[in-house]
């Protein structure tokens, strides 16, 4: 029954951990609950497993899967709001908040991907930060920490927490501007 | 306003505070720029790696697995569905293809003719083959010929001149025989309403078979004939001299018993004699007579060659004396 070869599966499995975290983490930004965006990822994983010969011939595997990610999360957002429209709450917070988040998606420039290691780009604005900045943005962007967590573990407060996390990410749009929209036409 | 956008993100808001801030953006094409900018930066500031990536991984690509593996079973069983299915239509189509193209007589259509009384046809069929038909005989023809045989059904006279095919036999089936040929001119009276049965041929060669009694078979050679007597097929040599008669339509005669004449008439003008004894029918007379003209001309034709009187009863019944 298992007709794939021990390649094959080792590459697909190489592929899946380093990207199964990022693309869960892209495509929750915008579909808001954690489990969608597992679920969305998980289903993006089945079907390159049922095409996994096609993975060898992908010249950019990273701007491959964030822009498969991208429309299967604007997909999924589509599929939801058709089914909801026939139900009422059409006009709840969270509804609304979704329907903005996929407008932010739909303007992703994907283009970052094919031009740019996400990961340099990041370690460098990163070095750009001032000491205390960076070490919060550190230890909430890469090792993944709750702003609590490292309020705890700096001996600092929350607030303060937040807001070096604030001046990073306006740092980090300045570097990004290249890849993020101007101005917004009409949708 | 851009203290609100960040709080946002941050979680910082409330509900309110939260619709208040979607009012704004929803509005206000800049705010909505400025919204999305920060989105997106925020997302790519997440897409480095994290310590904990690889344990969530790996726990998810075994949930993955085992998904994959449901899956494949499942395959594997649509799969065998699809091939029994296959293989059932196959079944199917077999059965249906035989059951059209195994050569079985289909019901096949028929074209029915009567020749009227007192009236000759001459027809050729589809395979070439032309037949001359006596008064008052019927003759069924398929509207289309097997491809193993070209069978008609005659209940009447007919004189064939057969094509040759020897692929496919000519068969006449009269009510009690069969005359199958390969290519020939032959000559069939076989009346329904009448006894008498008789083959003649004139070239080629014909088989009578008995449809009751299929063992009961005669071959003949041309210038022989068959005919029924005492319910026993018989064989003799004879020449058929009424080839001429089949074409032109003038009966000869010769030698033949004035009762014999009489039944030819009977069954080709429907009429009924009444006969009486001092007509002696069983005297042998010869001559001729024109098959078209009607009867009444008929007997006055007869008159000159047989001593006899008649006289019309009605339009069916003539009394003979």
């Amino acid at each position: 029954m298992n007709t794939y070869s021990a390649t094959e599966k080792s590459s697909f499995s190489k592929i899946y951990l380093v990207y199964f975290p990022k693309l869960v983490r892209f495509a929750r930004e915008y579909v808001i609950s954690t489990e969608d965006a597992e679920n969305i990822v998980q289903d993006i994983f089945m079907y390159l497993w049922e095409h996994r010969d096609m993975l060898d011939s992908l010249t950019n595997t990273n701007a491959f899967l964030f822009t498969l990610t991208k429309n299967r999360c604007i997909d999924f957002y589509r599929q939801k709001t058709r089914i909801d429209s026939q139900k009422e709450s059409l006009d709840n917070l969270q509804d609304r908040e979704l329907k903005l988040k996929i407008e932010a998606l739909m303007q992703f420039d994907e283009n970052i991907f094919t031009e740019k290691e996400v990961e340099d780009l990041l370690t460098r604005a990163i070095e750009h930060l001032p000491e205390k900045c960076r070490q919060v943005f550190i230890l909430s962007r890469m090792n993944g920490l709750k702003h609590e967590e490292i309020a705890g573990q700096l001996n600092i407060s929350v607030h303060t927490v937040q807001n070096h996390i604030v001046t990073a990410i306006r740092k980090l749009k300045v570097e990004l501007k290249d890849y993020l929209p101007l101005f917004i036409f009409i949708i | 306003m851009n203290e609100q956008l960040y709080k946002y993100f941050l979680g910082e808001l409330s509900d309110t505070d939260k619709k208040e801030l979607l009012n704004r953006i929803e509005s206000n094409p800049e705010d909505k720029a400025e919204f999305i900018r920060i989105q997106n930066t925020i997302t790519i500031s997440k897409l480095g790696e994290q310590n904990g990536d690889n344990e969530w991984a790996s726990r998810k690509k075994k949930e993955l697995e085992t998904r994959i593996n449901r899956k494949q079973v499942r395959k594997l069983y649509i799969n065998l569905a699809k091939y029994a299915a296959v293989v059932a239509i196959l079944l199917v189509n077999i059965w249906l293809l035989t059951d059209k193209f195994i050569p079985q007589e289909k019901v096949p259509l028929y074209t029915k003719i009567e020749v009227p009384k007192g009236q000759r046809i001459y027809m050729t069929l589809q395979d070439g083959t032309e037949a001359w038909l006596s008064p008052r005989s019927v003759i069924k023809i398929p509207n289309e010929f097997s491809d193993k045989e070209r069978s008609v059904e005659l209940d009447g006279e007919g004189f064939f001149s057969v094509t040759k095919d020897p692929r496919r036999p000519f068969i006449v089936k009269t009510r009690d025989y069969n005359i199958k040929v390969l290519g020939t001119r032959f000559n069939v009276f076989a009346y329904s309403q009448s006894d008498r049965f008789e083959t003649n041929l004139v070239e080629g060669s014909v088989q009578v078979t008995n449809n009751n009694r299929p063992q009961e078979n005669i071959i003949l050679k041309p210038d022989e004939m068959v005919s029924l007597s005492n319910g026993k097929l018989l064989k003799s040599n004879v020449s058929f001299n009424n080839e001429e008669y089949l074409e032109s339509g003038i009966f000869y005669f010769s030698n033949k018993k004035f009762s014999e004449t009489l039944d030819y008439l009977t069954l080709w003008y429907n009429v009924k004699f009444d006969i009486k004894p001092s007509a002696r029918i069983n005297q042998y007379t010869s001559g001729k007579f024109r098959q078209s003209d009607d009867i009444e001309r008929i007997l006055k034709a007869l008159q000159g060659v047989h001593h006899f009187q008649y006289k019309m009863k009605n339009n069916e019944e003539i009394e003979i004396f």
